[in-house]
């Protein structure tokens, strides 16, 4: 009933949990992974267009200082599908990866309809009220657009704090 | 992966693909999976209000109809709640000639805070619902139960889209006829009593 499946994945702290759920998912099911990261401005890491005054004057070295970042940036973003995909294919799962660019929610309804997925899984930022009012909800859009069947990964509420505060020991030793 | 499945049934035929949807994901003998019903107090039958004020409605009540409303209310109550179980029950017998250990609960109250509860209760690793693809309006006017369940479940959510059934919001499923049919047209069978019911 199950074949192809959808990810997305972005570099938030519950993001393990989200990739991890979907390959084993695709293990009982017998599916294919696809797996979307969405260079989108709302990630940590998108580089900024540096303007200094209220005219956008932009010199050339800026504007090849803000290239060079978002190339690197976009060089990260594949190494990081390579990785989760071999992982994956080392599970035993067929899968494939994207990296596109755009508003995260409609891609991913998108992608989905063109690639004809039958479930989307995607992460819940966990936020709520004001918040995601103003800050959009990328889980909400793609309930209320999907063509097809979406599953919201939420993390157990005790597994959390731990996997956070462990992915930010990560970075930081990385750093 | 997912121990624990919660698979919330409503009485539309819908609710076979999100049945169908729940079983994929479960794995074998290491799931459990629970089927819960929420009768809401929409459908369910209801006393008249004339019944209940008489005063109200300016209407003078023979003390012998009372408990004879009473008595037809709470017959008509048992019935549905029959129906619910029975309708568990044909979903539970399906879960296990798959091979799946299967529990069923039919709780009387508000689908989506139930539903989210129970799902904290029972330590469900995933909640299988059914979104019908109500249009904006409709849905702000009328709450989506699967929008409650989506923003305040405890756990992961899997949405399983669903037809929309034409006038009728929830046609009774009669499980033994319509489980072949490969379209979810609703088969509106049987008399409903209810009493006051315009």
């Amino acid at each position: 009933m199950i074949d192809k499946i959808l990810v997305a994945v972005d570099r938030s702290a519950n993001n393990k949990f989200i990739f991890n759920s979907a390959v084993s998912l695709a293990q009982t099911t017998g599916a294919n992974l696809m797996l979307l990261h969405i260079l989108s401005q709302s990630e940590a890491n998108y580089p900024i267009l540096p303007t200094y005054t209220y005219y956008p004057v932009m010199g050339d070295r800026d504007f090849e200082v803000y290239q060079k970042q978002l190339a690197e940036y976009k060089e990260w973003g594949l190494s990081f599908l390579q990785d989760l995909t071999r992982e994956a294919t080392a599970a035993g799962v067929d899968t494939e990866y994207t990296q596109l660019t755009g508003n995260p929610g409609r891609t991913i309804c998108e992608l989905a309809s063109n690639w004809s997925a039958d479930l989307i899984i995607v992460g819940s930022r966990g936020l709520t009220g004001l918040k995601e009012m103003f800050l959009g909800s990328v889980s909400n859009y793609v309930t209320h657009h999907a063509p097809c069947s979406v599953l919201i990964v939420r993390t157990p509420v005790e597994e959390f704090p731990s996997e956070a505060t462990s992915d930010i020991q990560q970075q930081v030793s990385t750093n | 992966m997912f121990e624990q499945i919660l698979v919330a049934i409503d009485r539309s035929a819908t609710s076979k693909q999100v049945f169908n949807c729940a079983l994929s994901l479960a794995d074998g003998s290491a799931t459990n999976l629970i089927l819960l019903h929420v009768s809401t107090e929409e459908d369910s039958p209801i006393m008249h209000s004339c019944f209940q004020h008489p005063e109200d409605k300016c209407i003078d009540l023979d003390s012998r109809i009372t408990p004879q409303a009473n008595e037809t209310c709470q017959r008509e109550w048992e019935i549905y709640k029959q129906e619910g179980l029975e309708l568990l029950r044909f979903y539970a017998k399906k879960a296990i000639a798959a091979g799946i250990q299967t529990e069923f609960t039919q709780i009387i109250g508000r689908p989506g805070s139930t539903i989210c509860e129970f799902a904290r209760s029972c330590r469900a690793d995933v909640v299988v619902i059914g979104r019908s693809g109500f249009s904006n309006s409709r849905e702000l006017l009328l709450g989506s139960v699967s929008d409650y369940v989506v923003h305040y479940a405890p756990c992961s959510v899997l949405m399983v889209p669903t037809p929309v059934l034409a006038a009728n919001n929830s046609p009774p499923f009669s499980p033994q006829s319509d489980w072949n049919d490969n379209k979810c047209v609703p088969v509106y069978s049987g008399f409903q009593f209810n009493l006051g019911r315009q």
